[in-house]
């Protein structure tokens, strides 16, 4: 037959690239919830607080160099419900969006509970929304043609340059906020340019360390992808495909899977959303041709097969077993049988920070992995890189607030980035945690990589602020049994590649 | 090679198994593409009609871009970039990312495809980097999910390989692979939420308690244990293990702190040199030692003088465990003070703490001194049911020693009856303490008559927590020390308590549930522990509605009223912080 000449064996096995973990960044927030913090007594009204005084700072002195030179002289005043009438002057708050379809918990208390409630809606947007900024002191209503594209959501500190109208409205001209927060990585004058050269690519040794990328895995859903996570799997171990294939599975150091690992147990309310991107058949009936019918089983055997190969930071997700206010914690090891045998294998807390560096790089010989600096054949320049990872729920609750055309999922999330916050909806329309004296949300060092998952398309942009040269490259990760890619991300130049997982002539649902 | 054919032919056509390049891989420890080459050479062999195999093939390549030319400049090998969210669908009302600038970037699609198709998923791809036989089956491969029946097959063979045959199997391993424990480093943060203190003091105290004869030698292997196991993280890591750490962060961390944990980084290092021999001695030594330092430091920081007083005097009575709370409560007092009203407002366990320093050395040294030991127990009753209840208020003084030891009792709620019997015995055994304290403050290492007590009050607690780890076992002993309470009946058999449920209508008119307990008496050949067990649900069911009533009751009937459910709820929850609390009153008073 046709299928050429015989794939060569190699003589030597081939080895992995390793990396190793950094410890954290003291400066980037653990969202582990321990005994510390643990509470749940406090009100919510303490995380705007302290996101507003963390923020505010930041935000005016940023909305002063950009406004200074402006003419008329705007003038900062402290207090929003302190602003004259018909003098340009400059405010900062936090965004409320006075949104008459957003669920409003009071509404829940009046609502007739011998009806069923209606379905969550898609989007909370609508015509009359209004954008209010508010403080200590009170709310202020923003009006003007500038805040139509400004893709605010409740809960961003922002400052708003302009002026009281009549109404008692203060019409925006200018809006600014916090921008980018600083960053450890220096990176050289020269940049690459974005687009992939081919020079980029052939100048790249073979031994930059790469990372994987999955999120959705939905393991036991009723039209599951086992196929795919199979052959997911085999990529990942370096055993499928030909030289090519094996080559570039042994650069990736380590795999992160960024939530939904498991399918909801009960199938919830599907986001219409959802239905339209998910073109496969469902399968009808539960037929257990498949292995085992034991979703976490499935899993946490496909997960020790790759954890035999390389390390794996698993974060919980919305359909996780896991408790559904963020920060999630991390998933009990246990649940993943031999896996968890693994010092390698890492269960994470839903948004995360990772720091990884070259194996090379090993300082601290507590980390765990210091005996990896063995193999420093492979060292390379990779610098440490932050990662910043989360199961997307964030940004699909803020996705919900805008509407669609003229915003996209990935400005979104570049935007939280300009914000400096990931999750800025976070006790409105996000369950959180009760925090009291923090806002562990508020991102205080911008990452190198900033990882969404379970997004309904692939999307990546290295986002830049020019005035600081600071640079993240966002990347949000599809779900992968809706569409069966995983995103590879080079750690050193931090060039992204996608390996897609798919089947033809065939389904991935056992017929009946 | 004619084995491999066999076996294929026999997997294939007798078994009418699915047969993938990796289980044949693993069948014959092939390396994966030799196993795919085997299979290929197998389905290339002319075989009777009857014995057809029919082949999945994976491509892996990049395909051509479906729409859009212009990409199409294909210069070199990279031409295929992809633009990002060309994936097929396109969810209503999304806008292409690629307008808003997302980046193009190349795809690699691994496509599995059964035979039939394999010319024309080929034809789709512009670029292939390799097509290999994926697997054989009897029929057509109609549903992909079936490459993963031979998953158990594969699972199996891999555990039995070490992950260096494996890499001979095409398994790629990094080198920064391991198996084995979580260590230290990042992962610990995540470790410590789960389990902070109570699995390392559980480890301690029962091994100091397994055999009473030689405790040198088990206490110094927990101890040698774990200082293996942690050699780096300095503070207060093997003995005083009691989520010693979180309490630190909790607290807006001073220089204070810091001192003091250089200080027993000392005492520690003491303890590792001194090494096993001695344990107690040297036990005994770091503790004087962590007195001293609690001591002076808070003498610097002008605190009252006779929390300090107190604080020593209680470290070398409780033993080991308690040590570390008290020394929690040392610690967290200069941070408590100067910090700002938001720490103050932090959770409950916060301001226990510091009510626990300010009020509590003194207050309960007094209250408990005052207060005879057999009176205490329902007036622990009251308070722990207050606590267990009421956790917003703040309830002063005495709670925050309550909430130290309650942390190790929300572990163990099924054998507190059990300790509470165990505490009788310990208040005779507690008379011997007083002595040893005093000498346990001074600051010159008292030698041989320390040792004891401490081994003492190891064993005391050794007892509780030794019922803490096996709960279920301990309960018939519960039952049969209760019954000796409870009388015997006319008949000569002995009597129990049982919670009985009456409906009936009341002088307006309602109907009227009420709980009320009774004796009754019971068979003694009747098995005992399915009784207990009963007793004990009942007793759960009974008093979860009616607690708060039963929390009422307590407080207004004057202590042992019988009543109802108040009753039967006591002896499952108070035990517990009685024994902690009766054993510290009965070393005051004995003062």
């Amino acid at each position: 037959m046709q299928f050429g000449t015989p794939l060569p064996v190699p003589t030597s096995p081939v080895t992995r690239i390793p990396t190793t973990i950094v410890p954290p960044n003291p400066k980037s927030p653990s969202f582990v919830i321990n005994a510390a913090n643990k509470s749940y007594k406090h009100q919510y009204a303490n995380i705007y607080f302290v996101r507003l005084r963390i923020l505010r700072g930041l935000v005016e002195e940023r909305a002063k160099r950009r406004w200074k030179e402006i003419a008329g002289d705007p003038v900062f005043v402290p207090r929003v419900l302190e602003v004259e009438k018909r003098k340009l002057c400059f405010i900062i708050g936090t965004v409320f969006m006075d949104m008459p379809m957003k669920p409003n918990v009071l509404d829940d208390i009046a609502r007739d509970h011998s009806i069923p409630a209606p379905a969550p809606r898609p989007k909370y947007y609508s015509d009359e929304d209004a954008v209010m900024l508010e403080d200590e002191s009170g709310r202020i209503r923003l009006v003007g043609e500038r805040l139509r594209t400004a893709g605010l959501v409740t809960g961003v500190i922002m400052g708003a340059l302009g002026m009281e109208t009549q109404s008692g409205d203060f019409e925006v001209v200018d809006y600014c906020f916090a921008g980018m927060a600083p960053q450890d990585s220096v990176w050289p004058k020269t940049t690459v340019t974005e687009d992939m050269d081919v020079d980029v690519d052939s100048s790249s040794p073979s031994r930059d360390e790469w990372i994987a990328l999955v999120s959705g895995l939905q393991v036991g859903d009723p039209s599951p992808a086992d196929a795919q996570i199979e052959l997911l799997t085999e990529f990942l171990t370096g055993e499928l495909g030909g030289e090519d294939d094996q080559t570039k599975s042994s650069r990736i150091s380590r795999v992160i899977i960024a939530g939904n690992s498991l399918a909801p147990a009960v199938s919830v309310a599907v986001n219409p959303e959802e239905v339209q991107t998910d073109k496969k058949l469902r399968r009808y009936g539960q037929e257990t041709t498949t292995f085992t019918t034991h979703p976490t089983e499935n899993l946490s055997g496909n997960l020790l097969d790759i954890a035999r190969s390389m390390p794996i930071h698993i974060l919980p997700g919305a359909s996780d077993p896991a408790w559904t206010i963020l920060p999630q914690q991390p998933l009990p090891r246990a649940m993943f049988g031999g896996a968890s045998a693994f010092s390698t294998f890492t269960s994470e807390t839903n948004p995360t920070y990772i720091q990884i560096g070259p194996s090379s790089a090993v300082s601290s010989p507590s980390s765990g992995n210091a005996s990896s600096s063995k193999t420093s054949a492979s060292t390379s320049t990779t610098p440490t890189r932050t990662l910043l990872v989360n199961s997307g729920q964030p940004l699909d609750d803020m996705f919900k607030y805008l509407a669609s055309p003229p915003h996209d999922r990935l400005s979104l999330a570049e935007s939280t980035l300009h914000w400096r916050h990931m999750a800025p909806t976070a006790p409105d329309t996000l369950w959180c945690h009760p925090y009291f004296t923090t806002d562990p949300f508020v991102i205080s060092q911008t990452p190198d990589l900033y990882i969404i998952g379970n997004q309904p398309r692939f999307a990546t942009r290295m986002v830049t602020e020019k005035e600081s040269g600071k640079r993240c490259r966002v990347v949000l990760v599809p779900g992968f049994r809706e569409t069966g890619t995983i995103a590879l991300v080079n750690l050193r130049n931090l060039e992204v590649k996608t390996v897609c997982f798919k089947l033809e002539g065939m389904t991935g649902e056992v017929e009946a | 090679m004619s084995k491999l054919t066999d076996y294929l032919t026999k997997q294939l056509f007798i078994e009418k198994n699915v047969v993938t390049y990796r289980s044949l891989s693993r069948a014959f420890s092939l390396h994966a593409n030799e196993a795919k080459n085997e299979l290929a050479s197998f389905l290339e062999t002319p075989r009777p009609a009857a014995e057809q195999a029919n082949a999945t093939f994976l491509i892996s390549g990049e395909l051509n871009v479906p729409r859009k030319s212009n990409t199409q400049d294909t210069t070199t090998t990279e031409g295929d970039k992809m633009v990002i969210d060309m994936q097929e669908e396109v969810a209503v009302g999304e806008v292409d990312v690629e307008e808003t600038g997302g980046d193009v970037i190349p795809q690699t699609t691994m496509l599995l495809v059964p035979q039939r198709d394999l010319d024309n998923a080929r034809a789709k791809f512009s670029r292939i980097f390799a097509v290999h036989i994926y697997s054989l089956s009897p029929s057509p491969l109609h549903d992909a999910g079936l490459i993963c029946s031979v998953l158990p097959q594969i699972y199996e063979a891999d555990a039995k390989l070490s992950s260096d045959a494996s890499t001979l199997l095409g398994r790629i391993v990094g080198p920064h692979v391991h198996v084995g424990k979580v260590i230290a480093g990042k992962v610990a943060s995540s470790s410590k939420v789960a389990a902070p203190s109570k699995p390392a003091l559980k480890k301690e105290a029962s091994s100091v308690s397994e055999p009473k004869p030689k405790p040198k030698e088990t206490v110094s292997e927990s101890m040698k244990k774990e200082v293996k196991e942690d050699p780096l993280p300095p503070a207060a890591k093997p003995l005083k293990p009691s989520g010693k750490l979180d309490w630190s962060k909790a607290k807006a961390k001073g220089a204070n702190e810091s001192k003091l944990k250089v200080n027993e980084e000392k005492g520690e290092a003491k303890m590792e040199a001194m090494e096993v021999d001695l344990v107690e001695d040297t036990k005994k030594l770091s503790v004087t030692k962590e007195n001293e330092t609690g001591k002076t430091f808070t003498a610097k920081t002008s605190k009252a003088e006779s929390s300090t007083a107190a604080q020593p005097a209680e470290k070398p009575k409780r033993g080991t465990k308690r040590k570390t709370a008290l020394q929690l409560d040392s610690d967290s007092e200069p941070g408590s003070k100067p910090s700002p009203k938001p720490v103050a407002k932090l959770p409950s366990r916060i301001t226990t703490r510091k009510s626990d320093t300010e009020g509590g050395s003194d207050d309960d040294v007094t209250s408990r001194q005052s207060t005879p030991p057999a009176p205490v127990r329902p007036k622990g009753k009251k308070a722990i049911l207050s606590d267990d209840e009421e956790d917003d208020v703040p309830v002063a003084k005495s709670k925050g020693k309550r909430k130290i030891a309650a942390k190790k009792q929300d572990d163990v709620p099924q054998s507190l009856k059990a300790m509470f019997d165990v505490d009788d015995d310990e208040v005779i055994q507690g008379s011997s303490r007083p002595t040893t304290k005093i000498p346990a403050k001074e600051p010159s290492t008292p030698p041989e008559e320390t040792p004891d007590p401490v081994i003492e009050v190891a064993n005391e607690d050794v007892e509780m927590s030794v019922e803490d780890d096996t709960p279920v076992p301990k309960v018939p002993p519960k039952k049969r020390k209760e019954k000796k309470v409870i009388p015997v009946g006319k008949n000569g058999l002995k009597k129990k308590r049982v919670v009985k449920q009456k409906t009936f209508m009341d002088d307006s008119g309602y109907m009227v549930t009420e709980d009320y307990s009774e004796y009754e008496s019971v068979d003694e050949e009747e098995p005992e522990a399915p009784k207990a067990r009963k007793g004990a649900k009942a007793k759960k069911t009974a008093d979860t509605p009616d607690e708060p009533q039963a929390a009422k009751q307590s407080l207004k009937a004057p202590r042992r009223a019988p009543s109802k459910s108040s009753e039967s709820s006591a002896p499952k929850k108070a035990p517990p912080k009685l024994t902690a609390k009766g054993s510290i009153q009965n070393f005051f008073a004995k003062k």
